[in-house]
């Protein structure tokens, strides 16, 4: 069975509007990368948020040591049976949680407030606040 | 006028529905060992690409959408956030498909980036709603480049795919 001129066209090698589009995005990727910490204002956090299935658990200053442990028997929609979230000297990490592959756990350590823990298979969503006025340093939770 | 299905159109739509559940839950196994959250090769979007050429894009869609329904529910993840960030993703990798395909601008690779691309922007627009959040925007950079990868990975599979059954008549 002969193809079509336009068969032919679609499955042939990349034409040159395919190379603009992809150029396109690789600029796009790269002015996102050096714009966006400016939009978002990037900077270190005094605080961080918990949610679990978008209400918040609690807040916690990031500076001190902090071991957050959420239960399935409190929180019934974690994967596994528990979620342990850390924090130390400005850095907040899920130290220990369940989900496939424990992709949860490999996103690292975060300490500024561009950058977020998102762990859907457990509803759990980590952010950190930029500093609060009249905060006195002190774990809120 | 009306669209008729033949049978074979509808038995290819069922093997092409059946392959792209299969492929997003083998997917769903596979490891990428970047700590990027989300990071997925897209291969399901293989079948989009197959079935857009082979027979249309309304079928492409039905296709997309019923994957994503099924395949939450295999997984057990319907209902759930996961759900929602596939679903906003593979709507807008549809609509861009459906238009880059109707363009006649762009080869397989040039459609499958595009749509890859649309994929991530679907899942940051939907994550960012969900959760309230605006840091996972932080990963926009790295989630597009490798969008555009995933996109040239899954364009040249579908064009060998569509080379070898190009006489198949459906």
């Amino acid at each position: 069975m002969q193809l079509t001129a336009k068969e032919r066209y679609m499955i042939s090698k990349p034409v040159k509007a395919d190379k603009i589009a992809l150029t396109a995005i690789i600029v796009i990727a790269l002015l996102t990368w050096f714009f966006l910490p400016l939009i978002l204002n990037t900077k270190q956090g005094s605080t961080f948020t918990v949610r679990y299935d978008n209400q918040v658990v609690d807040k916690y200053d990031i500076n001190k040591e902090n071991t957050i442990i959420l239960t399935k028997d409190k929180y019934p929609k974690l994967y596994g049976d528990e979620l342990i979230i850390k924090s130390l000297n400005g850095y907040v990490w899920i130290e220990k949680e369940t989900s496939p592959l424990n992709e949860c756990s490999k996103m690292g350590k975060i300490n500024t407030t561009n950058r977020a823990l998102v762990c859907l298979p457990n509803y759990v969503v980590v952010s950190i606040d930029g500093p609060i006025k009249g905060s006195d340093g002190e774990t809120l939770a | 006028m009306k669209k008729q299905f033949t049978t074979k159109t509808l038995s290819f739509l069922s093997i092409s529905l059946a392959v792209a559940i299969l492929l997003q839950i083998i997917e769903s196994m596979v490891d990428i060992p970047i700590p990027v959250p989300g990071v997925k090769l897209g291969l399901a979007n293989i079948v989009a690409l197959v079935v857009i050429f082979k027979i249309g894009s309304i079928e492409a869609t039905i296709v997309n959408i019923l994957r994503i329904l099924l395949g939450s529910i295999l997984r057990g993840t319907f209902g759930g956030p996961a759900f929602y960030l596939a679903l906003a993703g593979g709507i807008v990798a549809t609509i861009l498909l459906i238009a880059t395909y109707k363009s006649k601008l762009f080869t397989m690779f040039g459609i499958s980036i595009l749509s890859a691309v649309g994929h991530v922007i679907g899942q940051m627009v939907a994550i960012t709603i969900i959760f309230g959040t605006l840091g996972m925007l932080y990963y926009l950079p790295i989630l597009l480049l490798l969008g555009a990868a995933s996109g040239i990975l899954t364009g040249y599979i579908a064009s060998i795919t569509l080379k070898n059954i190009r006489k198949l008549r459906v």
